[in-house]
C-alpha cells in the first residue's frame, strides 16, 4: 500500500512549526515528519544517519528526518527504515509546492500525495496588498487551507482576509484557527489525537459519522455519490466493496482516489465542520445504492 | 497560473525594445518602472511581473526606475530579471528578495585549445568523468570536507582561499568578478544553522536549473571577433560553462534575514511594502549592514563553489585527454554572478551617488573603464556570460558604455515561460534525453523529473532576450555557445 503523504506550506512565520509541533505531540499514529531542521522538535533523541536521510525517533513513535540527499530516494530511504502510517512534509517559507506535489504523483511509487496544507497567516495577508510570487502559489495549490492567527485581525479584515484567499482557490476547504489547532481528523482522516485532549489547546471541533455496512455498494453509482459529496463535508476515508472488488477510498477537498485494498465490508467515516447537518442525506444516498 | 485580477499597465514606448510603466499606475511608486525588451518578449510577460516590477518601485531609496530585463518572469518578491539601485546614503533599503535565495547563483566559463573534432569520440566519456567528479543533486556533498571554522575562513576569503589550496590557478581570480572575494564578508553575520548546511557543499553543482556544459563555437556564432580573439575563443572550439551557486547556504542567509527583516521593517523603521516577499532595511541600519555583510559570505561561498569545480573539470579533462589542464588551454574566460547587491558609485541626475544595486537575475554588464573591473578588462568592457536552457545556447557578451542606463546590467539567461509544475506535465525526462542525444547532446542527470523541468520549450527564445539587450544597447554580443555534452544537476 503507498503510504499517503501531506505536504504543509506556508509563509515564512505563518505556523508550519507550530503544526508540525502538534503533530509529533499528538497523533498517536506512527507519523514521519520531514523538516527542514528539526532541532526544534528532537532535543536529546537518538539520531540515525541514513544516506540520503537523518532521522530522530520521538517520544510517542513519530520520528522526524531532513533531508541530505534527494527528496525521492530520501523518502524511499525513509519507509525501509522507519516503516511510517504516513509521511508529513514541510516545504520551506520560500518553496512552490506545485514541483514537490507533482514529483510525488508521478515520480514516486511508493507514496501518494493525500492532500496540500497550506498555513496562510491571516494578519500578514492583510498588511500587505500583494500576495507574492510564492505565497500566490502556496494558496492556489492547497486542498487545505488554514487561516492561522485570526486573534491578530478584526472581524471586517478577516472578511476581507477570507475573500482574498477564496478568489484564489475556491476549490479548497478553510479552516480558521489561531495557533494551528485544527482537528487531525481532517488532516489524517480518522480522530486519533487523543493525546491532544490533555493538551485542553484550543480548536474548531470537527463532526464526524459513519457509515458501516456488510454487503457490496454499486460501484459507478458510488462514484457518482464522491463526485457529488456535500460541502459540508470535508473528508471521508474507509474501505468500500462494489461488484468491481473491494477498495480503499480516500477523499479530500474534492479529490478522491479508489485504491484496490483487500476488506471485508463497507466501512466509511465523514468529517466536515457540518458533517451532522448532511448525515441524513448522505447515508440515505448510501443506503439506496446498496446490491 | 491565472493572474486576472492583476491589472495590465499601458506602456510608454521609449525606443523598440524599452517600455515604461508610469508611476501613475499603482499608488506609492516613487520612479517609474522600464522593460528592456523587444514587443514580443514584453507581451508574453505574465500580469505578475509588471505587479512585481512596479512593487519594487515603491522601495525607499530607489532612484531613476526599477528595471526588468528581457529574460524577466516572476520570481520571490523582485521579478527574476529585476533590477534596482537605492541611494545608500539616502534611507536605501536593501531587500533579500532583490537578491534571491541562491545568493551568487552565476556562470562560469573556461575555455581549451581543443576543437570540436577532438573532443567528439570523447564525448561520452568526458561527461561521465564530469558526473563523477563534480557532485549534483539535492543533498550532494563536495570532496572539500570544512569543519565549521574552515567554512567561516572559506567564506571570508572567497575563491583566493581555494587557489591558496592548489584548486585552480592565480590567473583565475583575474578573470573572476570581484577577484573571486567580495570584500566585507563577516561569518560573525551568519548563524550557525547556514554554517552547518553549507560546509560540505563546496565543490557541488546542485539541483534544479544548475548544469555544467561542453559546449561549441561554431564559426558562425562568434560576432565580434576581436574580443574572441582577446577573450582566447576561436572557431570550431570546445568550451566548458557551468552554473552554479550558494547551494543551501545562501538559502538559509537569505531565509534568516527575511525574518529578521519581517520582525523591525514596520516596528523599528516604519518601512511600509505592498509585498512581504520585499521585507527590507535600511542600508545603513545595523540589520541592513549585517544582512549585506552575510550576503558577501554566501558570495565568497559560491566563488570558492565555482572555483572547486574548475579544478575538477580541470582534473576530468587531463584524465581524459591524458595531457595536462595547462597543456589543454583551461584558461577561465570569466565568472560572473546574477543574484547579487553591490554598493557602487553611479551618476544621478548629474552627480555621483553610492548606490546599492539590486541584481536579481540580472548580470552586471561594467563598460570600459568601470573601477568595478579586473585591470584585465578594464579597456574593453567585462565579459558577460549568459546561460540559455540547455537545448538552445548560451552566449558570451561584453559591457558597453551605453549600459550606464541599466546600471551597467543586462540579462542572465533565457528566462522561463511556464512554472517547474507545468514543464514536468509537458516532457518527461528520460525522452527528453534521448531526443537530445539525437540531436547531438549528451545528458547525464541525477533526476528525470528535474531535467522535464529544464527542457528548451519551457524557456523563452534566447536569441531573442540576446537580441534586446544588444539592440537596446545594455551590452553587445561576442559570440553563442552551443552544447554538446551536459551534466544536469
Amino acid at each position: 500500500m503507498k503510504v499517503p503523504v501531506t505536504v504543509i506550506t506556508g509563509y515564512l512565520g505563518a505556523g508550519k512549526t507550530t503544526l508540525l509541533l502538534r503533530i509529533a505531540r499528538e497523533t498517536d499514529m506512527r507519523i514521519a515528519i520531514v523538516m527542514n531542521e528539526f532541532g526544534q522538535i528532537a532535543v536529546d533523541s537518538k539520531i540515525f544517519e541514513g544516506k540520503n536521510i537523518r532521522i530522530a525517533e520521538l517520544a510517542g513513535g513519530c520520528v522526524c528526518c531532513s533531508l541530505s540527499g534527494e527528496f525521492g530516494l530520501a523518502v524511499e530511504e525513509l519507509i525501509e527504515k522507519a516503516k511510517p502510517e504516513w509521511i508529513v512534509v514541510e516545504t520551506t517559507g520560500a518553496a512552490e509546492p506545485g514541483a514537490l506535489a507533482y514529483d510525488i504523483k508521478e515520480n514516486m511509487p511508493l507514496v501518494k500525495l493525500d492532500s496540500i496544507v497550506t498555513i496562510v497567516d491571516a494578519d500578514s495577508v492583510a498588511r500587505f496588498p500583494s500576495l507574492g510570487h510564492t505565497g500566490r502559489e502556496q494558496i492556489e495549490l492547497a486542498d487545505i487551507l488554514v487561516l492561522n492567527k485570526i486573534d491578530l485581525v478584526d472581524k471586517e479584515t478577516l472578511e476581507s482576509v477570507r475573500e482574498k484567499i477564496k478568489k484564489i482557490n475556491p476549490r479548497a476547504i478553510m479552516l480558521e484557527s489561531e495557533r494551528c489547532g485544527i482537528d487531525f481528523g481532517l488532516l489524517f482522516g480518522v480522530e486519533r489525537d487523543s493525546r491532544a485532549k490533555k493538551h485542553r489547546i484550543h480548536k474548531i471541533e470537527l463532526e464526524y459519522f459513519d457509515f458501516v455496512f456488510d454487503g457490496a455498494l454499486k460501484h459507478d453509482a458510488f462514484v457518482s455519490f464522491l463526485e457529488s459529496m456535500p460541502k459540508g463535508i470535508y473528508r471521508s476515508k474507509g474501505f468500500v466493496r462494489t461488484e468491481k472488488g473491494s477498495f480503499l477510498m480516500n477523499f479530500v477537498a474534492g479529490r478522491y482516489s479508489l485504491e484496490d485494498f483487500d476488506c471485508g465490508k463497507t466501512e466509511l467515516v465523514f468529517i466536515g465542520k457540518d458533517a451532522l447537518g448532511n448525515k441524513t442525506k448522505t447515508i440515505e444516498a448510501l443506503d439506496s445504492i446498496r446490491i | 497560473m491565472d493572474f486576472k485580477e492583476l491589472k495590465k499597465p499601458e506602456f510608454r514606448k521609449i525606443s523598440d525594445y524599452i517600455w515604461e510603466i508610469g508611476t501613475d499606475f499603482k499608488a506609492g511608486m516613487r520612479v517609474p518602472a522600464r522593460i528592456v525588451a523587444s514587443e514580443n518578449l514584453l507581451k508574453n510577460m505574465d500580469n505578475q511581473v509588471y505587479d512585481q516590477i512596479t512593487n519594487v518601485a515603491t522601495l525607499p531609496g530607489i532612484v531613476d526606475y526599477a528595471y526588468c530585463m528581457p529574460d524577466g518572469h516572476s520570481g520571490y518578491g523582485f521579478p527574476i530579471g529585476g533590477v534596482a539601485a537605492m541611494d545608500a546614503n539616502d534611507n536605501g533599503v536593501i531587500s533579500p528578495g532583490g537578491i534571491g535565495f541562491d545568493i551568487n547563483c552565476g556562470m562560469r566559463l573556461i575555455r581549451t585549445d581543443l576543437t570540436f573534432k577532438d573532443v567528439q569520440p570523447h564525448l561520452k566519456t568526458l561527461v561521465n568523468k564530469l558526473f563523477d567528479k563534480v557532485p549534483a543533486g539535492v543533498g550532494s556533498k563536495g570532496f572539500v570536507k570544512l569543519d565549521a571554522n574552515t567554512f567561516r575562513k572559506v567564506i571570508e576569503e572567497g575563491a583566493p582561499w581555494c587557489v591558496n589550496q592548489g584548486y585552480g590557478w592565480q590567473d583565475d581570480l583575474d578573470a573572476t568578478e570581484l577577484g573571486g572575494d567580495d570584500r566585507g564578508a563577516d561569518a560573525k553575520t551568519v548563524s550557525s544553522k547556514a554554517v552547518e548546511r553549507g560546509k560540505e557543499q563546496i565543490g557541488t553543482l546542485g539541483s534544479g536549473n544548475h548544469y555544467l556544459e561542453i559546449q561549441h563555437v561554431k564559426p558562425e556564432n562568434i560576432f565580434d571577433e576581436r574580443l574572441a580573439k582577446k577573450w582566447g575563443i576561436f572557431p570550431d572550439q570546445i568550451v566548458v560553462m557551468f552554473h552554479c551557486g550558494s547551494r543551501g547556504f545562501g538559502h538559509q542567509v537569505a531565509t534568516d534575514y527575511l525574518n529578521t527583516f519581517l520582525n523591525v521593517m514596520e516596528s523599528k523603521y516604519k518601512i511600509k511594502i505592498l509585498d512581504r516577499e520585499l521585507a527590507s532595511a535600511p542600508f545603513n541600519s545595523p540589520e541592513g549592514q549585517d544582512y549585506f555583510k552575510a550576503m558577501k559570505c554566501a558570495m565568497n561561498m559560491s566563488f570558492a563553489n565555482r572555483q572547486t569545480i574548475v579544478h575538477r573539470v580541470r582534473e576530468a579533462f587531463s584524465e581524459v585527454f591524458k595531457t595536462d589542464a595547462e597543456k589543454l588551454g583551461m584558461k577561465q574566460v570569466y565568472d560572473v554572478s546574477h543574484n547579487r547587491a553591490s554598493l557602487e558609485k553611479h551618476k544621478v541626475d548629474g552627480s555621483m551617488k553610492e548606490l546599492v544595486v539590486h541584481r536579481k537575475g540580472a548580470t552586471a554588464a561594467y563598460g570600459p573603464g568601470r573601477e568595478e573591473l579586473t585591470p584585465r578588462f578594464r579597456d574593453d568592457g567585462q565579459p558577460v556570460i549568459i546561460g540559455g536552457s540547455m537545448e538552445t545556447g548560451s552566449y558570451l557578451l561584453c559591457g558597453v558604455e551605453s549600459g550606464s542606463s541599466t546600471w551597467f546590467t543586462t540579462a542572465h539567461g533565457s528566462g522561463r515561460t511556464m512554472s517547474r509544475t507545468r514543464a514536468k506535465q509537458l516532457y518527461r525526462g528520460d525522452e527528453l534525453q534521448k531526443d537530445m542525444e539525437k540531436r547531438g547532446i549528451y545528458v547525464k542527470t541525477t533526476s528525470y523529473a528535474g531535467l522535464a523541468e529544464e527542457a528548451g520549450g519551457a524557456y523563452k527564445d534566447i536569441d531573442e532576450v540576446i537580441e534586446s539587450t544588444h539592440q537596446s544597447g545594455i551590452s553587445k554580443k561576442v559570440a553563442k555557445l552551443v552544447p554538446i555534452g551536459n551534466v544536469k544537476g
